[in-house]
């Protein structure tokens, strides 16, 4: 360390001697702007988005071009360092930060390599105030590697020739070792080199040390997972990131898990796989904590219904049986030690407790509108994918089941209310072609509840083995509480199967060792 | 060397907007075809009676289409095929490996884009059917966007061919004949019905129309998807009305309940051609009797995009 922070600092010295102890000019009027810009935009700069923070400021928009145009004006280093000699070292980041995105701008790339390059520079004169400004050294390790082996003109390039970026990485994270900005920057750097393994292992420590979501990271953080063991390399089992990454990864690997589906392609050590595991984890993780006294029940309980209601936006794909599974038994435990009233009104419990022990079943699914003759039309047009309010004048969500399959419960999920849904407005049909409808009572009570952001509406059947099926909204009105997209609204449960699906097996395999 | 073809055909299919069947208006021109007795039970993919032909030719397209010319296609095979729901072809110098670029803005009926994953899944189905016996793999690949260009999807075929680049031509000129044979549909559906795929109305394709309404043996009602890009003359439904008997057909025929009748026997086409409001056609191999001023087009295959009434 001591050899790197030697290094550093004679690229440094070295970059002071060459500009010499320069004197002291007046400052421009440029310099004046861009001192009251710095002043006046300080969060939005460092909040890394100076352009689109405060649109609607016409006076600092102006500011702003004018200083940039002053800024990327020829001069030289020596010039430059005087310029900025009355600003602090913030100002003067800021200063390099605006010239970057500026470049970003650019079309032309002789142009966008001078404003890197100006920029550049300017980190430089920062860094020469401040060398310990760890976010400061990152930008402009980022910027010598983008720049690569370009020779930026008639700048003094003493202090890029001395210092080994890597190096600087290693000190700008030595200093704030749970910075996630710098650990990003790090880790872009990484992937940038081909570096896969150190970029998943920063990637990672900016989640486990980044509070909250950060967009504008998760595709590069996305773009280095490419099998399920990255998976559980780069993303934390901990609660909110596995149920934030579950529905970023799930989106990624829409298509992949669709030919697994469709083509039966092979999923051994799928991302899908990967993905169970982590939710698996990450629930364990939290009970463990729950166990020690870390958080409350309450807390646990919030985590679980925040991956349950993750599947509202792609069921099958975001949360699997197996993990669907452990959440619903994990709820139903906490409800049975009563630690603390977990706001979960009875209906849901006896909703959970009704689905805890079944499977779900793939199906075809489809919806009708305005099925007024519920008991004769057929379903058509299979597998729309269609944003539908239930609870609006006849309308049909009905499903396709498999051969030797037979159905226990039917779920309605989405959002909304159904205090205005009366269980006698809804009817249950069969059909062994499509042609020839039966009405099915349900089982038993037809359950309406609640479970996070979601309404449930639970609707159990004797086990039915009927090829076809309807759920009817039978009646004229146009209620329109309760709303859901088809896909993910309608959900069908049988009984349990030894055989269950090898996804669910091979995390269970993986857990178990 | 690769040879590229590029063939812009005609585009059937739009990129966007969600697919919603509407029931047509009074004005547009819903088309009553007749055929004979058409069971429930029958597969309409799988079976070759005249009824399943206007399903097939309604509900799916192939990634490419017959042609009629034949002209230099012996020594040029590629001149020969015309694309349907792919935009760009390459052929290998030795005619071994094709690899098609899927149309982009093609849509199935239910608005789920068309992939590769879709064209694999329908060309297996073809070959477990035996249709395709020259080839030898397939599979799909994806290729991730740049350059501002969208994702594209891509199906590479392998042939079983002769080493002899001449004894290839016929083959490669049957298996394009026999790809234009083999239509797509949505490998969900296909995956998920299973081998109820095709039965009533368990079929999700690429086609100008979807299956509305299935009422018992005697009628499918099939309407035009709005992704459609069949001209506005086109019929904006289908209704497939089954007879119990060729002599109940061409009656209702000359009463105006049914604008053609596909599949007629011999004895009611000698009637027919006694009666100067309908005329009589041919089309893969069934017997059409139509309203002499309906247009009619089947050339190579049933066109239903070319059926309308000119005066009207």
């Amino acid at each position: 360390m001591a050899k790197l922070f030697a290094l550093f600092w004679f690229g440094l010295g070295a970059l002071a001697f060459s500009q010499g102890v320069a004197s002291l000019q007046a400052a421009t009027r440029s310099d004046e702007l861009l001192a009251l810009i710095a002043e006046e935009s300080t969060p939005e700069l460092q909040n890394g988005s100076a352009a689109g923070k405060n649109p609607t400021d016409d006076r600092i928009q102006e500011q702003r071009k004018i200083a940039l145009q002053n800024l990327i004006q020829p001069s030289t280093s020596h010039e430059l360092y005087s310029r900025f000699s009355s600003s602090t070292s913030q100002q003067t980041a800021l200063a390099a930060q605006l010239v970057l995105e500026a470049a970003e701008i650019q079309t032309e790339l002789a142009e966008r390599i001078r404003y890197m390059c100006r920029s550049l520079e300017l980190y430089e004169v920062a860094l020469h105030k401040s060398p310990f400004a760890s976010s400061q050294l990152i930008n402009w390790v980022n910027l010598r590697q983008l720049l690569g082996d370009t020779q930026c003109e008639g700048q003094d390039s003493t202090m890029r020739e001395n210092t080994d970026y890597r190096d600087a990485v290693a000190l700008a994270i030595t200093a704030e070792p749970s910075n996630p900005r710098i650990l990003f920057a790090a880790g872009l750097m990484a992937a940038r080199g081909g570096d896969r393994d150190q970029a998943l292992a920063l990637f990672n420590s900016v989640l486990n040390t980044q509070v909250g979501r950060v967009t504008a990271h998760e595709s590069a953080m996305l773009s280095q997972i490419q099998t399920g063991n990255d998976v559980l390399r780069l993303i934390p089992a901990r609660f909110p990131q596995v149920a934030i990454w579950s529905q970023l990864l799930v989106e990624q690997q829409r298509r992949e898990q669709r030919a697994v589906e469709v083509l039966g392609n092979s999923d051994e050590g799928s991302i899908r796989q990967a993905l169970s595991r982590l939710q698996l984890n990450a629930i364990e993780a939290s009970r463990k904590e729950l166990e020690a006294a870390e958080i409350t029940a309450f807390v646990h309980s919030d985590r679980l219904v925040s991956l349950s209601t993750l599947a509202l936006h792609d069921s099958a794909l975001i949360l699997g049986d197996q993990v669907r599974g452990a959440v619903d038994r994990e709820l139903l435990r906490l409800l049975d030690e009563e630690r603390v009233a977990l706001n979960l009104a009875p209906e849901t419990r006896a909703t959970i407790t009704r689905r805890a022990g079944l499977e779900s079943i793939a199906v075809l699914k489809t919806t009708l509108a305005s099925d007024t003759r519920a008991n004769k039309s057929p379903l058509v047009n299979w597998e729309v994918s269609q944003n539908l309010w239930f609870d609006e004048f006849y309308r049909t969500v009905g499903f396709y089941l498999p051969p030797e399959a037979s159905v226990s419960l039917i779920e309605l999920v989405g959002y909304g209310s159904l205090r205005e849904l009366s269980p006698a407005t809804i009817e249950i049909f069969g059909s062994a072609d499509n042609q020839s409808w039966e009405v099915v009572k349900p089982a038993t009570e037809i359950l309406k509840s609640t479970l996070g952001m979601s309404a449930l509406l639970s609707i159990p059947v004797a086990k039915q083995s009927y090829r076809y099926w309807k759920v009817n909204y039978a009646s004229a009105a146009r209620q329109r509480r309760f709303q859901g997209e088809l896909q993910s609204m309608l959900r069908v449960y049988g009984p349990a199967s030894s055989g269950a699906d090898p996804t669910t097996k091979m995390v269970q395999r993986e857990v178990a060792q | 060397m690769k040879a590229t073809v590029f063939i812009l055909a005609i585009l059937c299919f739009t990129s966007t907007g969600q697919v919603v069947h509407a029931a047509p208006s009074p004005a547009e021109f819903v088309l009553s075809i007749g055929v004979r007795d058409y069971p429930l039970e029958r597969n309409a993919l799988n079976a070759s009676d005249a009824g399943a032909l206007v399903i097939q030719r309604a509900v799916s397209t192939a990634l490419v289409e017959n042609s009629n010319k034949t002209g230099s296609s012996a020594s040029e095979p590629d001149h020969a095929i015309h694309m349907r729901l792919a935009d760009k072809l390459e052929v290998s110098a030795d005619y071994k490996r094709w690899a098609f670029r899927v149309l982009s803005s093609a849509q199935h009926s239910n608005g789920q884009a068309v992939d590769g994953i879709d064209v694999v899944a329908s060309v297996e189905r073809c070959r477990a059917l035996g249709q395709l016996p020259h080839v030898e793999s397939i599979s799909h690949r994806r290729v991730d966007p740049h350059n501002g260009r969208h994702a594209e999807e891509w199906v590479d075929f392998t042939l079983n061919l002769p080493v002899s680049r001449a004894d290839s031509l016929p083959i490669v000129h049957e298996f394009s004949n026999q790809l234009a044979q083999c239509p797509i549909f949505s490998g969900t559906a296909l995956k998920g019905f299973g081998a109820d795929f095709g039965y009533a109305a368990n079929i999700v394709g690429p086609g100008d129309y979807m299956i509305d309404d299935v009422r018992g043996s005697r009628e499918i009602r099939l309407t035009k998807v709005s992704s459609s890009l069949a001209p506005a003359s086109s019929p904006a439904a289908l209704i497939l009305r089954a007879f119990p008997s060729d002599s109940a057909a061409l009656a209702t025929l000359r009463s105006g309940g049914i604008d053609l009748f596909v599949g007629a026997g011999a004895e009611v086409v000698a009637l027919a051609s006694r009666d100067e409001t309908l005329a009589i056609a041919e089309c893969q191999g069934f017997t059409v009797i139509k309203r002499h001023d309906l247009q009619f087009s089947c050339l190579p295959q049933l066109n239903l995009r070319g059926v309308a009434y000119p005066q009207r």
